[in-house]
């Protein structure tokens, strides 16, 4: 059990390491930077320092896990990934401090088509109602296969594999947990299509758009298996790992995206990065840029759409104590 | 209908103002031709997105346009290039007003390091151009 979670602990602490080089390779700790800073004295000393305090957390914290006692290990498990991730924030701002001085701004001349035509969505975006196929689908399983599903089963499970909250074969108890994948579903959904729309154009934003379907996909599966696991045995390893098979795809490619030569840094001027990692700039019409710190793109927080995404999304989840 | 590839700039540290700058931009592409009637502009959230500046600065650009008559602001359709008449009498002023612009525009490319040789260079191919048309 302890392996398991120490496996865990150390796919966080790997995911944490690699930050410096999921970015352009024109930024680094959320600073645009000269060519060939990243290779230089600086930029590698800098990157050797956020590594070794991320690598002293992990340590730390993998060496808590197999020293603690059993009493301990639910805390030890709960705590160590967010203790792996605020160790990788701090060092993040330490070393985004540490280089501020050697900034650059990114090329602040920007261009605009007149001619191209308004854009549609790509082809894959098709797809994007099958998660709600699949979840319907489990719907209507479920309601076929009523009289096989147990009166009472297990839900949730603790770190020592065993049931630990239980669930009634009622329609709150069958049907919850695949409204919530539905609710999660259509908002991660709905931010693909807001960062479609509401992004500067780039190849970027294809790759985005593609893994935001791709991992619709899988909460749609995820949910569905969890529902559908009360009456069918579906290993637990395969519902806590097989989410693996559409992640890492997912960062691969846009790792690739990102990293190509010819994709420049996206202008949004330094002063309105709070910390490398937040954007807050009332004056671009952006509603989503990229981030600078990992992949992906992040919110502009001076546009009032980000707060009503993300309000929505609290919504989202504080429904689930009452669907699941 | 416009041809591939037109694009206007926009540098934030230019120190004109974005209005002035996307205004001024698109209205070089209409009189030389490169945008013409019936082209549709792209929205006013498009191009701001794309420019990184507020919505309010574009559709201000484009209110401009439509005031000069060179674009039409259709609701639904957005800002569609229209043909424009030609005026066959320019106001009294505008010699003046061209000296004095063009003027502290050679001050200032010249204060920012533009040798004279360039300078005269170009003021001729543009005025070569300005007889083509």
């Amino acid at each position: 059990m302890k392996l398991n979670i120490g496996l865990i602990f150390c796919v966080v602490g790997g995911a944490t390491l690699a930050i410096p080089n999921m970015t352009r390779r024109g930024i680094l700790f959320g600073l645009a930077v000269p060519p060939g800073f990243r290779q230089g004295t600086c930029g590698r000393r800098s990157v050797a320092e956020f590594r070794l305090l991320v690598g002293i957390a992990l340590i730390a914290v993998v060496s808590a896990l197999f020293l603690a006692p059993v009493a301990l290990l639910q805390p030890v498990s709960a705590t160590g990934p967010l203790l792996i991730l605020l160790a990788g924030a701090i060092a993040f701002v330490r070393e985004h401090r540490k280089i501020a001085p050697f900034a650059v701004e990114p090329l602040r001349q920007r261009e605009a088509d007149l001619s191209r035509a308004p854009e549609k969505l790509p082809w894959f975006t098709w797809l994007a109602p099958g998660p709600f196929a699949i979840l319907s689908a489990a719907a209507v399983f479920l309601q076929l296969n009523w009289d096989r599903i147990p009166a009472v089963f297990p839900v949730h499970w603790g770190l020592d594999g065993q049931p630990n909250r239980w669930g009634h074969r009622d329609v709150h108890g069958i049907y919850g947990p695949l409204l919530f994948g539905a609710e999660l579903c259509a908002w991660m959904l709905a931010m693909g299509l807001a960062t479609w729309f509401g992004a500067r154009r780039s190849r970027f934003r294809l790759v985005t758009l593609a893994s935001v379907i791709g991992l619709v996909y899988m909460l749609a599966l995820l949910f569905t298996a969890i529902s559908v696991s009360s009456f069918l045995h579906i290993p637990l390893w395969l519902i806590a790992f097989g989410p693996i098979i559409f992640i890492v795809p997912s960062i691969v490619a846009m790792a690739r995206a990102v990293a190509e030569p010819g994709e420049k840094v996206e202008s949004t001027p330094n002063e309105c990065w709070k910390a490398g990692m937040i954007y807050y700039n009332p004056n671009d019409a952006a509603l989503f840029v990229e981030r600078r710190a990992g992949l992906g793109y992040t919110f502009n927080f001076g546009n009032r759409w980000s707060w009503i995404l993300l309000v929505s999304l609290g919504f989202i989840i504080g429904t689930a104590p009452l669907l699941m | 209908m416009a041809q591939g590839g037109i694009t206007i700039r926009f540098d934030p540290q230019s120190g004109v103002p974005a209005i002035r700058q996307i205004a001024d931009s698109i209205r070089v592409l209409l009189v030389e031709r490169k945008l013409v009637p019936g082209t549709a502009l792209p929205s006013v959230r498009r191009l701001a997105m794309e420019l990184g500046v507020h919505f309010n600065t574009v559709a201000e650009a484009y209110r401009e346009l439509a005031g000069e008559g060179w674009v039409e602001l259709q609701h639904g359709r957005g800002a569609v290039i229209v043909a424009r008449p030609v005026r066959t009498t320019a106001p009294e002023s505008w010699i003046d007003e061209f000296r004095n612009r063009l003027r502290s525009l050679v001050a200032q490319v010249r204060s920012e390091g533009a040798s004279v040789d360039e300078l005269a260079a170009e003021l001729k191919a543009m005025a070569k151009a300005v007889k083509m048309s």
